[in-house]
């Protein structure tokens, strides 16, 4: 699969370094070059310097060959102006983001195939199931 | 009219006190608590301090009644975001935002955003106009800029004089609307023989200055 991931916060640097250890062609966009070390010296994927929501920094990245984006910056709106274009503009088939927040905002973003990660419902689910039912599962 | 405005900078203080002059109501959204304080020691209660790309604060501002929502943050993702939730949830009709870089006009309008403002590409639109036609003058503008309404006077040299309007290839999308002749209206078809001397009003997209400027008064110099 060829993916870009926006943004190398902790999270997409570690879905990239992930990733790219199953032999998907990632590429890493970040606005800030300095965020790249966060992959790691080895990381096979390709860096690309510029902010997510310009079209020719998307196209650097290879948007029009992608089978999957994701947006995972550190700015709320920005993720979710790029996961828009990427599936809008590029038609790109798997689109992703995440909120740190509970909005309704899912629901209009979710009606363009956007999937979205609610931060708030994934931690709370994680740590109810790491009470409840399997404690060894808790990481 | 209930017009809500996102962004308390340059632009969002001066509209606010330019539509508060003008008799609306208004909500001034300014996501910095210092701004917005700073904001309500002039403008009073009407400032909130909060995160216009937020429901709950756009609910709180009373976003489903408002006339217009204009969003003009200094971040093009913010105005983006804060314009498709108040006219996709909350049904605003008319919604303005303020791009700040003018090649996300294009994805704007794309995700639905129609109503946009650059200022960076008004100005150098009116610079490339002046430059570019000094015959040619832009009485109005339509469609936010992308449709001109201009005027220009037929010289005897121009390539349009002694021409009927049919056998004259005006760029695509461009549409002669009237010529005034001696004062009078001349509506014009495809028989009419344009003069020198003839004012005309055309409609024009606004990359199409230099063609139609060309094809009616021919190259300059």
């Amino acid at each position: 699969m060829r993916i870009i991931i926006v943004g190398a916060s902790k999270v997409g640097s570690q879905l990239a370094v992930s990733m790219a250890g199953d032999n998907h062609e990632v590429a890493v966009v970040d606005k800030n070059p300095e965020s790249f070390h966060r992959l790691g010296k080895d990381f096979p994927g390709r860096l690309v310097h510029g902010t997510g929501i310009d079209e020719g920094v998307l196209e650097e990245a290879g948007i029009r060959e992608a089978d999957a984006v994701v947006a995972v910056t550190n700015n709320v709106n920005a993720n979710l102006m790029i996961v828009q274009i990427a599936r809008v503009i590029y038609k790109v088939p798997r689109v992703a983001t995440m909120l740190p927040y509970d909005d309704p905002l899912e629901q209009f973003s979710r009606r363009l195939g956007i999937k979205i990660v609610s931060l708030p419902r994934l931690g709370a689910r994680a740590i109810e199931r790491c009470i409840k039912e399997v404690p060894e599962k808790c990481i | 009219m209930y017009i809500i405005i996102v962004g308390g900078g340059k632009v969002g203080y001066y509209l606010t006190r330019t539509v508060l002059n003008e008799g609306h109501e208004v909500t001034l959204i300014e996501f910095d608590p210092g701004k917005a304080a700073k904001l309500a020691e002039e403008f009073g209660e009407i400032v909130l301090a909060g995160d216009g790309s937020r429901i709950r604060v756009l609910e709180e501002a009373g976003c489903s009644r408002a006339d217009v929502v204009v969003a003009v943050t200094g971040e093009d993702e913010d105005n983006l975001i804060i314009s498709q939730l108040a006219s996709q949830r909350f049904k605003v009709r008319r919604v303005i935002a303020r791009v700040n870089n003018p090649r996300n006009q294009h994805i704007f309008s794309v995700l639905g955003v129609a109503a946009t403002v650059s200022s960076t590409s008004i100005i150098a639109r009116m610079i490339e106009r002046e430059v570019a036609t000094q015959e040619m003058h832009t009485i109005l503008s339509f469609e936010r800029g992308d449709l001109d309404l201009v005027e220009l006077d037929l010289k005897p040299l121009s390539p349009a004089a002694r021409k009927h309007v049919r056998d004259i290839a005006l760029p695509e999308g461009c549409l002669l609307v009237t010529v005034i002749r001696g004062g009078k209206v001349v509506v014009p078809k495809g028989q009419t023989v344009l003069r020198e001397g003839d004012r005309i009003l055309a409609l024009i997209p606004q990359d199409k200055y230099g063609e139609l400027e060309k094809t009616l008064l021919g190259d300059r110099g």
